[in-house]
């Protein structure tokens, strides 16, 4: 059957691209789509109609948290050997072993007796890894001086880690953004936004020891998702705290 | 009614899906970030229940990763191109899970269809609601009413011919003829007052 006879195209490709082919016959003019820009300009014409379609179509619930780190989990659970200075947010299946590892000494120093009394176990974890490089770290609580944030950099490193101690809550249409400031200039500056995930690794537009060093607090603030950077925090912090270089 | 828009810019979109094909892991979260909600509309009107819906979004953002590079800007607009994934996705699932989505609807009212902030509008208005904020309703009245109903079905609830003649009690062929003509008039009502672009 020549699919790409005139009328038989627009049709098919109407149905197509509407989806009410057979699944068979979807299939089979797949691959016609596929190897023919006839085909192909034939369909995407009436993608483009139905498009329009969606317009002004009232919203549905919005995507739960979850579905992101499902994703994240799905695609990158087990790279967790990405090499320095990657940019890429990490998946929530990363382990406790494999997140501490990394951090190291420095970041289980700062976090001090308070994180290790409550979950003693991670005491063995850390005692298995080597010392840490030099860091930039910080401890970030919230409104009540319950730890929640963690946050480490390398000194060199372009890459600010930042672990979430605790679910925070949050609309799902919002992410989290990371602020820094020092006291002799108290202007937060945005470092990065992430997704409200367990751990995200935040690209760092100069190395932390140019970006952060000077700095004296981090804070992290709820923050729209879309793709214009926030200047300022929208609300109040739902953590923050001081940190240090740790060199 | 709440209506959600996507990112008028899809230069940004275009950028960041290539980016993806690359294996850029920020791209892909801003894509995400941008686009998610949106298409989280698209495939709940399609099955009406949200846990389907987001394993939908799931799948199609996997494919997303994995397929970036088969993006053709010359066919069409990103979020074209994302809608028809998310889409086709809903179709898939609510063909191949009608049994399972129907238990839910009605045994288990965990799973029911979620409580929107706004009343849940009938197939038939989202396409009105739709042709109206393009602002050509004069598209909306060139088709009558068994077309505006038939194509309503196919469309946003992503509807065999089969279930939309059984929904609306009319022979299959008659149904048919309704989205056809009813597709063919909107097209050709859209091209005609420039509303279809490249």
């Amino acid at each position: 059957m020549n699919y790409l006879q005139p009328e038989r195209l627009e049709a098919l490709a109407r149905a197509y691209a509407l989806g009410t082919l057979t699944p068979r016959a979807h299939r089979r003019f797949a691959r016609t789509v596929a190897g023919s820009a006839l085909a192909a300009q034939a369909v995407a014409d009436w993608q483009r109609v139905l498009h329009v379609l969606e317009e002004g179509a009232p919203a549905g619930p919005q995507p739960r948290p979850q579905v992101w780190r499902d994703v994240q989990a799905r695609l990158f659970a087990r790279d967790a050997h990405a090499p320095r200075g990657d940019t890429r947010t990490r998946g929530p299946a990363r382990t406790w072993a494999g997140w501490f590892g990394g951090l190291g000494l420095a970041f289980g120093a700062l976090m001090g007796a308070a994180v290790l009394v409550a979950q003693p176990q991670w005491a063995n974890l850390e005692s298995s890894t080597e010392a840490a490089p030099a860091s930039y770290v910080g401890v970030l609580s919230d409104s009540q001086g319950h730890a929640l944030v963690a946050t480490t950099a390398r000194r060199h490193g372009k890459v600010l880690r930042v672990r979430l101690l605790r679910p925070v809550a949050l609309p799902p249409d919002q992410v989290l953004a990371v602020w820094a400031w020092n006291d002799a200039d108290p202007t937060p500056r945005l470092v990065g936004r992430f997704p409200n995930v367990q751990s995200a690794d935040l690209e760092l537009s100069a190395p932390a020891e140019t970006l952060l060093g000077k700095m004296t607090h981090l804070g992290v603030s709820p923050a729209d998702g879309g793709p214009v950077a926030p200047t300022a925090p929208a609300g109040a912090f739902v953590a923050q705290g001081p940190c240090a270089k740790v060199w | 009614m709440v209506r959600r828009h996507y990112p008028s810019d899809s230069e940004d979109l275009a950028r960041w899906l290539a980016q993806v094909a690359l294996g850029d892991r920020r791209a892909f979260e801003a894509l995400y970030l941008a686009t998610s909600s949106y298409l989280m509309g698209v495939a709940w009107r399609v099955l009406q229940h949200r846990d389907l819906a987001e394993e939908v979004l799931q799948d199609a953002f996997v494919k997303v990763w994995h397929g970036a590079g088969l993006y053709d800007a010359r066919l069409g607009t990103p979020m074209t191109w994302l809608i028809n994934i998310v889409r086709n996705r809903a179709i898939d699932i609510r063909r191949s899970r009608a049994a399972a989505l129907s238990d839910a609807h009605g045994d288990d009212d965990a799973a029911a269809p979620d409580a929107m902030s706004s009343p849940v509008a009938e197939p038939e208005q989202w396409l009105d609601a739709a042709i109206r904020s393009v602002g050509v309703q004069q598209c909306m009245a060139q088709l009558n009413a068994s077309q505006r109903q038939a194509l309503a079905l196919v469309y946003y609830q992503g509807m065999s011919h089969t279930e939309a003649a059984e929904a609306l009690r009319t022979p299959l062929g008659t149904t048919k003829a309704w989205v056809r003509r009813g597709l063919d008039i909107l097209k050709a009502c859209l091209k005609g007052r420039g509303v279809l672009v490249s």
